[in-house]
């Protein structure tokens, strides 16, 4: 029942995250950590699960009928869900979407048994630190390379990210950070690390609601939302794209494990293509075209149970969410591993809990969408800066927490400079940076000890 | 109506009631300033367990490092504490600069003696010590962050071959590392997990006599000062009142017989830290021998 409980928490709250745009999964798991802090680590993947499918629901519908993306994987449906809605069509792109996102979560649920077996067997024979420090370079280097704009800019922010992470006293490799800079002996609270929640809400949390904010300058829509159509009108519309589904769904299970941007890529990628293909046949719809949309939102929906798998078989997080996801693993003190999850039985509740979660999402979504209307006359700008509030709020009650409090709100309001030039870079790659700096110098540390010690 | 006063009358009695039978009990929590994943974590919680059953509000606080853990005890939390600490690990913080005073009031007593022991990877034929060594000019040994520094430095000059350390976060990763073909060796406590591991073969421990068919380390490597090295374990205070520190004590020296504790430290062949004399003094003799030191710095 709690797990349930879990569930249904995540479905609403991802919901919201999907809704309001810019603010996303990663600062909806942030803001859950009260939720959190006693769940079992079955409840946190639950819940983690349930907030990214059920937001790829709502996130597409936000996309489509305002035309503003929550996501980069959602851009496809700005382009040409937001042109079928200005053509009078929003309801069959939103449907078809939904539809084509469920397709896509069960063939993902196929793919990732089918290579599960396999996958495990990989990793007990050969993963060794050599191996786990290949893919922590892979999967720290690539987001340098693939995200953002400029290489050189988010080598300086991956820079700035490992700096924060090492300040303190660090065990393996065993030194403390700057002995003779940094001012241990008047803050002797930075002996024991920088803490993890002020640093995201400052460095993390500040520049995304920043961007977020800028997005929403000038931004009005008259139009309205309306569907006049049956189901069985919508379900035929879809059975005639069906093929674009199936095609999404492929990219989306193959592309959806490449690391940080996996449900970006195989989105945008699956819509590029589609695109391609309907030019190329002539029967692509320059005034909005369902079949890219379709497979671009299905190829979106199946990366999000593939892009677990590095996290659950290994601990490696491939996404910003992931990453805070981890955190708090790591603070509730769980093992995340093909162990504590595949063997133990709990990826197949998670799996089956998956299957539920998308149906009823899909089941909820399509009735909710008629009160999407309501969002026109919310200021948006007036959420952003609440959720901001809500997590300074947060923040200031974990430090009470650990009788912290003045070192966590000192960290938090020392790092917003920083956090304001980062509204300009991707802040991302600085918290992935920050979480994963601990365990990628341990293995590189003991990579040296064991070659060249 | 009427029903709907008395079930809130009788709830908050039955809420007043558990509230100050909780609040009767004694406090006393486990903290534990090491990481989660190892024997440290798992002991910790069956000691918060194990006092729980003893009749204290006891909870789990994890500090992870001894600069956190020391941040902690300087805090008035309100709630009296011990944390588990062996003499290697007392002997490492020091020399990282973090400084956690043993006293008398501080020391409470020990908790156990544990053997040392040494494995390889059970699917490498192993016969003796001789066989292994030969032909290799080093040896990668895989053990805990905590150990303390120039420990195999022994190891080396007496069998010519360069015993290298390679660290890891957490006694469950050094088996992990061992199974996954990082390391040669591994050093670490005899525990139940050590011995029920089916992928490694501990070969040896640091007691004087033969355990469970493994012949003394001292037989494989007579010249190492630390061949017959157990890990020595200690409760430290943490702001506990003066005058519940008999109290405690003795519920600590008692720890041992617990229903899950018992069996835990006989499965491993360790011993209660209640049969052990000069328990004190004990501890310090341990630190000297790690240091190299005549006589410990206390």
């Amino acid at each position: 029942m709690d797990d349930a409980l879990f569930v249904a928490l995540g479905t609403i709250l991802g919901f919201i995250s999907g809704i309001i745009p810019g603010v996303g999964n990663t600062i909806m798991i942030l803001g859950s950590y009260p939720l959190l802090k006693d769940a079992s680590l079955l409840q946190m993947l639950l819940y983690y699960v349930a907030i990214i499918s059920s937001s790829q629901f709502s996130g597409s519908v936000v996309a489509t009928v305002f035309g503003i993306p929550g996501e980069s994987s959602s851009l496809p449906a700005v382009v040409e869900g937001n042109r079928m809605f200005r053509r009078g069509a929003g309801n069959f792109a939103i449907s078809n979407a939904a539809l084509g996102s469920v397709l896509g979560a069960f063939i993902a649920v196929v793919a990732v048994y089918s290579v599960m077996p396999w996958a495990i067997e990989l990793i007990k024979r050969f993963y060794n630190n050599n191996i786990q420090l290949v893919i922590l370079l892979l999967a720290t280097t690539s987001i340098c390379v693939l995200m953002g704009k400029s290489i050189v800019q988010n080598v300086f922010v991956f820079a700035i990210g490992i700096l924060l992470g090492m300040i303190g006293t660090n065990y393996v490799p065993n030194y403390v950070f700057l002995p003779q800079i940094l001012p241990y002996e008047t803050f002797p609270l930075l002996l024991t690390d920088l803490p993890l929640f002020p640093i995201i809400v400052s460095l993390y949390v500040f520049p995304v609601l920043l961007q977020t904010n800028a997005m929403f300058n000038g931004f009005y829509s008259k139009q309205k939302y309306v569907d006049k159509n049956q189901f069985v009108e919508h379900i035929k519309e879809f059975a005639k794209n069906i093929s674009s589904s199936l095609r999404g769904s492929v990219f989306g299970c193959f592309i959806g494990l490449v690391p940080h941007i996996g449900a970006s890529v195989a989105s945008n990628l699956s819509y590029a293509i589609e695109r391609k293909f309907g030019v190329k046949h002539k029967q692509y719809n320059s005034k909005g075209d369902i079949k890219t949309l379709v497979a671009a939102e299905t190829a979106n929906n199946s990366t999000g149970l593939v892009g677990l798998l590095p996290l659950i078989l290994i601990g490696i997080p491939i996404s910003a969410s992931e990453a805070m996801l981890l955190g708090y693993i790591d603070i509730n003190n769980y093992d995340i591993n093909y162990e504590t999850t595949v063997e133990s039985g709990m990826f197949s509740t998670i799996v089956i809990w998956f299957i539920v979660i998308n149906t009823v999402s899909f089941l909820l979504a399509w009735p909710l969408v008629r009160y999407v209307n309501i969002l026109t006359k919310v200021n948006i700008k007036h959420m952003l800066w609440g959720t901001g509030l809500g997590l300074v709020t947060l923040t200031y009650y974990l430090g009470v927490k650990n009788f912290e409090e003045v070192y966590h709100m000192t960290v938090m309001v020392c790092l917003l400079p920083l956090g304001y030039w980062l509204r300009k870079a991707e802040p991302m790659i600085l918290m992935i940076a920050f979480i994963l700096q601990d365990k990628l110098f341990a293995s590189i540390h003991m990579f040296y000890s064991i070659h060249f010690g | 109506m009427t029903t709907k006063i008395k079930t809130l009358a009788l709830s908050v009695v039955f809420m007043l009631l558990t509230t100050f039978a909780y609040a009767d009990k004694p406090i006393l929590d486990v903290t534990i300033p090491s990481s989660n994943k190892g024997n440290s974590w798992a002991e910790g919680n069956m000691l918060s367990d194990a006092l729980k059953r003893m009749g204290y509000d006891s909870e789990v606080v994890h500090t992870k490092k001894c600069v956190n853990n020391k941040n902690y005890m300087s805090k008035d939390t309100g709630r009296p504490a011990v944390f588990v600490r062996n003499a290697g690990r007392y002997v490492k913080d020091e020399s990282r600069n973090c400084k956690v005073e043993i006293t008398k009031d501080s020391f409470i007593n020990l908790f156990y003696k544990r053997h040392q022991t040494m494995c390889v990877r059970a699917d490498q034929p192993f016969t003796n010590i001789a066989d292994f060594l030969n032909g290799k000019t080093r040896v990668t040994v895989a053990g805990t962050h905590s150990l303390v520094d120039g420990i195999y430095d022994g190891l080396t000059k007496s069998t010519g071959v360069d015993f290298v350390r390679v660290d890891y976060k957490g006694s469950k990763n050094i088996i992990k590392g061992l199974i996954a073909g990082d390391t040669d060796l591994m050093y670490s406590g005899l525990t139940k997990r050590e011995i029920g591991t089916k992928q490694i073969n501990c070969f040896t421990t640091s007691s004087t006599e033969s355990v469970d068919g493994r012949p003394p380390m001292s037989e494989f490597f007579p010249d190492w000062h630390l061949n017959t090295n157990g890990t020595l374990k200690y409760f430290h205070a943490v702001n506990i009142p003066a005058d519940q520190m008999e109290k405690v004590r003795n519920d600590l020296n008692n720890i041992t017989n617990d229903v899950k504790i018992k069996p835990y430290l006989e499965k491993a062949f360790m011993t209660p830290g209640s049969a052990i004399d000069n328990q004190l003094n004990q501890f310090w003799a341990t630190v000297a021998l790690l240091t190299g030191k005549k006589e410990a710095s206390k």
